[in-house]
């Protein structure tokens, strides 16, 4: 009899669980796999201060263990970016401007959200500001 | 209808009757050491061991999990009663490693029965091989087999909801192949037996792959030395 109604009680505790999984049994959409990106935002800088068009890029680095991805992005000119990553850390190299710039970001700090700024100075004398956050602008 | 089901049962009759004869000849006398042509088929499990490179927790069972072993086919001829020079080729396939940032990333994580995160691996060889005969003429042969040649290996992780495939390729050579058996000649023309082999070999190259566009192609610098060591059934072809 108690045996009974132990497992009375137990029936009692699991239903409202179970009609939850029934009806959250095709609630939930497709998810992939969580990626680390990094976001980079050009913004050419003229004379007057106005700042013109930026150029967004979104970068998502590697998953794999022995990955590695290399990509350079062509700005103004002479003037690109180049984006080195491993799934551990991520490189942004600045080509053709000056001062010539070297970031490395590892994924923890992607993790926890970083921000980082720097301007530089394409050979065509054109001036560009370059944020960089963790995440797509 | 009728008349291609008289067929079939007269094709069974003579394959049955061609079985029959073969296993009197299994029971008879083993038949002699064959020379010349000789193929076989290996099927098995490949078990990782060592490292993919230098770099740090870079082991080769975090990148690829054992591995179905399912076309090893060996083609070449026996110079001599003892001696078996040939080439290898082998594809094999498994699971993603034992990597906890892979694997979590190739977790499906939703409820809705699709998976949406596909991962694998596989490994391509190749190669050339000799084997050494100690019975060649017995019921049982027992062999030794060393070999060498190429090797690439693939991880693959295909995130369907993104849209995103991404492969890695580390290919270089496996300089040690030893391989032992036996192989149970039941007729001249078949024998069957189980194998262990050991492979020792490094990684050079590696290549990057997102969406089939090559992203990264470059040596590795910091090498290491992966070995596999497997198991399976070796099938002959005029043993």
């Amino acid at each position: 009899m108690t045996r009974r109604i132990a497992v009375i009680s137990a029936t009692r505790r699991l239903l409202p669980l179970l009609f939850g999984l029934l009806l959250c049994g095709g609630c939930l959409g497709p998810t992939g796999a969580a990626y680390d990106r990094l976001g980079i935002r050009v913004t050419p800088i003229s004379l007057d201060g106005d700042p013109g068009q930026p150029t967004l890029l979104c970068f998502t680095l590697p998953v794999l263990l022995g990955s590695r991805v290399e990509e350079e992005y062509p700005v103004f000119d002479s003037f690109s970016l180049f984006v080195s990553a491993t799934r551990d850390e991520v490189t942004l190299t600045t080509k053709g401007a000056v001062p010539r710039i070297e970031r490395t970001f590892t994924t923890s700090e992607l993790e926890v959200g970083l921000s980082d700024s720097f301007d530089v100075t394409s050979s065509s004398s054109n001036s560009f500001n370059v944020d960089v956050q963790a995440g797509c602008f | 209808m009728a008349s291609t089901g008289v067929k079939l049962s007269l094709m069974g009759s003579v394959l049955l009757a061609s079985g029959l004869s073969t296993l009197d000849g299994f029971a008879a006398e083993p038949p002699p050491a064959s020379k010349g042509f000789q193929m076989s088929h290996q099927m098995g499990l490949n078990f990782p061991f060592g490292r993919a490179t230098g770099e740090t927790g870079d082991g080769l069972g975090r990148r690829y999990k054992w591995q179905w072993d399912l076309l090893l086919i060996g083609l070449g001829a026996k110079v001599t009663e003892n001696w078996y020079v040939g080439a290898y080729v082998d594809a094999t396939f498994g699971a993603k490693g034992n990597d906890l940032r892979v694997r979590t990333a190739c977790r499906d994580r939703d409820s809705n029965l699709e998976n949406d995160v596909g991962c694998s691996t596989s490994v391509l060889r190749a190669g050339l091989e000799t084997r050494y005969s100690f019975s060649p003429a017995g019921e049982a042969d027992y062999w030794v087999g060393y070999g060498l040649g190429p090797v690439q290996a693939s991880q693959t992780i295909h995130d369907r909801v993104a849209g995103r495939r991404e492969t890695t390729r580390a290919s270089g050579w496996e300089y040690v192949r030893l391989s032992t058996g036996a192989t149970f000649r039941g007729t001249q023309a078949l024998g069957i037996g189980p194998y262990a082999l050991f492979s020792a070999g490094q990684f050079r190259r590696s290549t990057t792959e997102i969406n089939d566009q090559d992203v990264f192609q470059g040596q590795i610098e910091n090498r290491a030395f992966h070995f596999w060591a497997g198991v399976g059934i070796r099938l002959v072809l005029f043993p």
